[in-house]
């Protein structure tokens, strides 16, 4: 175990100190030697441990995933949000007191006990027998939520903020588990109306609706876990999501049009999603988002000026949404096996449309800054907006083409790839492959499904790069 | 059969033709997706409003796959698959009016607006109850209203509304009646039969539905016969398309018969009527949101499961049939809670069954309906 933690950055001193705690939480979680070994091969094989700052990233991760399973025993007050979630919201939550623990634990159990420790399909199955059964495109993310609860990984929380803006089902898990579990539940809502040729504009109706749904949420919140939520604790929470957003931001616009791209995108990832995707009191504690960033870009610089990539320069690079989470050897495929440079995805970077509504909350109530902050995210506001989206992140990142792996099991996006394709090919020359997979769940797509499509894709691009050079 | 119904069957056949010749004639065409759109407001419009209702055949959701994946509900994949067959009731429409009650809802109305030069019209349905959802709905009845008028070049007059309200009013009275009559045990009316009434009122014109249905009243006080032995079935699911009868057939043919349904999609909101006093506007999203029983689109269950059990309670019905498309999540997902509940509730065995509008589905599916329905005899 001490040898794992020290991959991380984990400190002597931590590790003697922390470490009752850590083996607490490694036994409720059902992790064996077994595991540990096989999360240490996976580190060294996947993760990019060369670099420090992503050491560190990745013992951040394994923190708050410690912190998650010991919340309950630990006698914390547990709210957990949900993947989509509003990060605004979470994060003042988070900063509010520190007996209140939040975290969208989906997001931390498949960084951790997925990708690292090989354990979710544990978790699925136990989902399986209890509510979304197999065959039925249930979000495997969703089932992890779910199996997690059931098999005592993490506590029974005291309340769940459930986020309905952009996922149905994640909502409904929600009201499932009030269900069984008898845990409160307060709902936010939004409908997606916004037609062709709104974007970049957010819908006036969606926009009001959601911050209203949110100001009612946080005032059940309050109640329910007898805590009052101030304007202090929003403006805080605020400005933690602001400096995460363009820390990552600023991450991802140093390296997304370096060749070769300095960082692979399973990495670069972990970093993007962290405080960002969900509260993660272990990224703002001690500035350690902002160490982690100042740390990774120092080192990526350094790998530019010496021409050191995750491929190798000259390399067919595409854009993606996101990459796979919890079955690493997909994204390790795709780039060191096939040879595609990924620089960039949906999820890591603002284009200039949003940052200016992201980053300003001048005039608005948090609530509605809360709502807007995912409203103006393409990929949440529309297809057209996801498509044209799509298109300038291409463009920013200098790619060739664009890798729809579409997480068959989440309707609002499985039922974009033949639209997405059509018009980013027909309409912006973009070559698109949209290809069928499951981002959290490792079971039914594997690497070498995938490998013929993708390498005949890669084949495409190599080509086509360079006729373009002639 | 009852010949109001079986004029009906005609004046859904013919309906196509006469689409076409008022769209000839200059009137715009207004698809939508029955339920939860309020046909009050479409009929003040002065365009002709038709339901996308039809559903059951494998064939378009075949053709769907031109467009998205298999992993959307079925009935959503089926709407957008008719796109590429000779339904003139999709190929005729000029602006299609979708109600996002989910992603695969909203599936359907990108679909439409990419590869069509329909005019689609995204309309809101919120999941959540409250005052934020009540001003919501409001807010979109409103920019429905709008968007008619600009489409149209008509104006919504408050006295067509009320009109139109008054007219809806009568014809959900009418198929509340018809309903309710299914309470007896000399049920004199098929649970098939009445689907096919509320799918015909999507397509028919008012006037001659109403008529119909004035007349079917009385020709079934007439027509209860003798008292069924049939098991009372209880049809619950998302939606109930107009050709997608075989749960129908083969409950019948194991000695059982719908005697109650709840389908947001395909069954007309009838419970209710819109109070003809103030903001009309407000009346008619009162009835189509708070008065209605809740779908399992929206989230939270307390106030659907009660009504559903009342139902059940109330028609006598011996089982529960649960008919859902496949990947229709939020369905899905209610169910494995309220199986339980109703269960512990009311002690009766429930059947989940899910179609993916395919002709290999029948033979098993038939197999577990005999063997539920023996249950039920057995119990």
């Amino acid at each position: 175990m001490e040898e794992l933690l020290k991959l991380f950055n984990f400190s002597e001193d931590e590790i003697k100190s922390e470490k009752d705690r850590i083996k607490r939480a490694f036994k409720k979680a059902g992790i064996d030697s077994a595991d540990i070994e096989r999360a240490k091969l996976n580190a060294r094989k996947y993760l990019d441990l060369e670099l420090e700052g992503m050491r560190k990233i990745y013992g951040i991760w394994v923190r708050e995933f410690i912190d998650l399973v010991l919340a309950g025993e630990e006698g914390k007050k547990i709210v957990y949000g949900i993947y989509p979630t509003f990060p605004t919201a979470t994060d003042a939550l988070m900063v509010m007191s520190e007996d209140v623990y939040v975290t969208s634990p989906e997001v931390v159990l498949d960084n951790v006990y997925g990708t690292l420790f090989g354990k979710i399909n544990r978790l699925l199955r136990a989902a399986e027998d209890h509510g979304m059964p197999p065959a039925r495109a249930h979000c495997s993310l969703l089932q992890a939520r779910l199996g997690a609860i059931e098999l005592g990984v993490m506590p029974v929380p005291d309340l769940l903020l459930a986020t309905g803006f952009f996922c149905d089902q994640a909502p409904e898990i929600d009201e499932l588990i009030h269900r069984i579990y008898d845990v409160p539940v307060v709902y936010t809502d939004r409908c997606m109306v916004a037609g062709a040729g709104e974007w970049p504009d957010i819908n006036e109706r969606e926009d009001v609706y959601l911050s209203e749904t949110i100001e009612e949420a946080f005032e059940e919140t309050g109640k329910i876990i007898d805590h009052e939520i101030t304007e202090g604790d929003k403006d805080r929470g605020a400005g933690f999501l602001v400096q995460a957003i363009l820390a990552h931001n600023g991450l991802a616009e140093y390296k997304m049009d370096k060749d070769p791209c300095p960082i692979s995108m399973l990495d670069s990832y972990n970093f993007a999603f962290l405080g960002c995707a969900t509260a993660m009191r272990r990224a703002y504690e001690n500035n350690e988002i902002i160490k982690a960033h100042e740390m990774l870009l120092l080192e990526m610089r350094e790998r530019v000026e010496e021409g050191k990539g995750v491929v190798e320069e000259g390399a067919p690079r595409v854009a993606i949404n996101i990459p796979n989470w919890v079955d690493p050897s997909l994204q390790y495929m795709q780039e060191k096996e096939i040879g595609l440079a990924v620089p960039i995805s949906h999820y890591e970077y603002f284009i200039d449309k949003e940052i200016p509504i992201v980053t300003s909350m001048e005039g608005m109530s948090y609530e509605r800054y809360a709502g807007r902050v995912m409203l103006a995210k393409g990929i949440f506001h529309s297809i057209d907006a996801f498509i044209d989206y799509t298109k300038d992140l291409v463009e920013a990142g200098n790619c060739d083409g664009f890798l729809w792996e579409y997480p068959f099991s989440c309707r609002p996006l499985a039922i974009t790839p033949y639209m997405v394709k059509k018009v980013l090919e027909e309409e912006y020359g973009i070559p698109t492959l949209a290809l069928e997979g499951d981002k959290y769940d490792s079971r039914f797509y594997s690497a070498e499904q995938q490998r013929t499509r993708l390498e005949t894709f890669a084949e495409i691009l190599r080509e086509r790069k360079e006729k373009s050079w002639q | 059969m009852y010949g109001e119904i079986e004029k009906l069957r005609i004046f859904v056949k013919r309906r196509p033709a006469e689409l076409r010749k008022l769209k000839e004639e200059g009137k715009k065409i207004v698809g939508y997706l029955p339920g939860f759109v309020p046909e009050e407001i479409l009929n003040s419009s002065g365009a002709v409003p038709i339901g996308w209702i039809r559903g059951g055949d494998p064939e378009p959701v075949s053709f769907s796959l031109r467009y998205v994946p298999r992993w959307i509900d079925t009935y959503c994949k089926a709407q957008i698959g008719y796109k590429d067959t000779e339904e003139e009731i999709y190929t005729l429409t000029d602006l299609l009016i979708v109600p996002v009650v989910d992603a695969n809802m909203r599936g359907i109305g990108d679909v439409y607006d990419l590869y069509t030069d329909m005019d689609v019209f995204r309309t809101g349905y919120p999941h959540i109850d409250g005052g934020p959802a009540e001003k919501y709905y409001l807010t979109e009845l409103r920019a429905l209203v709008k968007k008619l008028e600009d489409f149209t070049g008509n104006t919504i007059h408050e006295e067509k509304l009320r009109e139109e309200v008054n007219h809806h009013n009568e014809i959900n009275k009418l198929m509340r009646e018809i309903s309710l009559m299914r309470r007896s045990d000399r049920v004199p009316i098929t649970g098939r039969e009445f689907a096919f009434l509320n799918h015909s009122s999507f397509i028919v014109e008012k006037n001659t539905l109403r008529e119909n249905l004035e007349s079917l009243v009385e020709s079934l006080k007439g027509g209860e016969g003798a008292k069924k032995t049939e098991k009372r079935i209880f049809l619950i699911g998302s939606s109930i398309a107009m050709g997608d009868y075989k749960v129908y057939d083969l409950l019948k043919r194991s000695g059982a018969e719908v005697v109650i349904e709840d389908f947001p999609f395909g069954i007309r909101p009838y419970w209710e009527e819109v109070k003809i006093n103030g903001d009309l506007i407000k009346a008619i999203a009162q009835k189509y949101l708070e008065k209605r029983i809740p779908s399992a689109f929206q989230r939270r269950s307390e106030k659907r499961i009660e009504s559903l059990i009342s139902l059940a309670k109330e028609f006598n019905v011996d089982g529960i049939v649960y008919y859902i498309p496949m990947y229709q999540d939020a369905y899905q997902t209610q169910f494995y809670y309220f199986e339980k509940i109703l269960r512990e509730e009311l002690g009766m065995p429930i059947l989940k069954l899910e179609t993916d509008y395919d002709v290999m589905e029948i033979g098993p599916m038939e197999t577990r309906i005999e063997t539920f329905v023996e249950t039920l005899e057995g119990g």
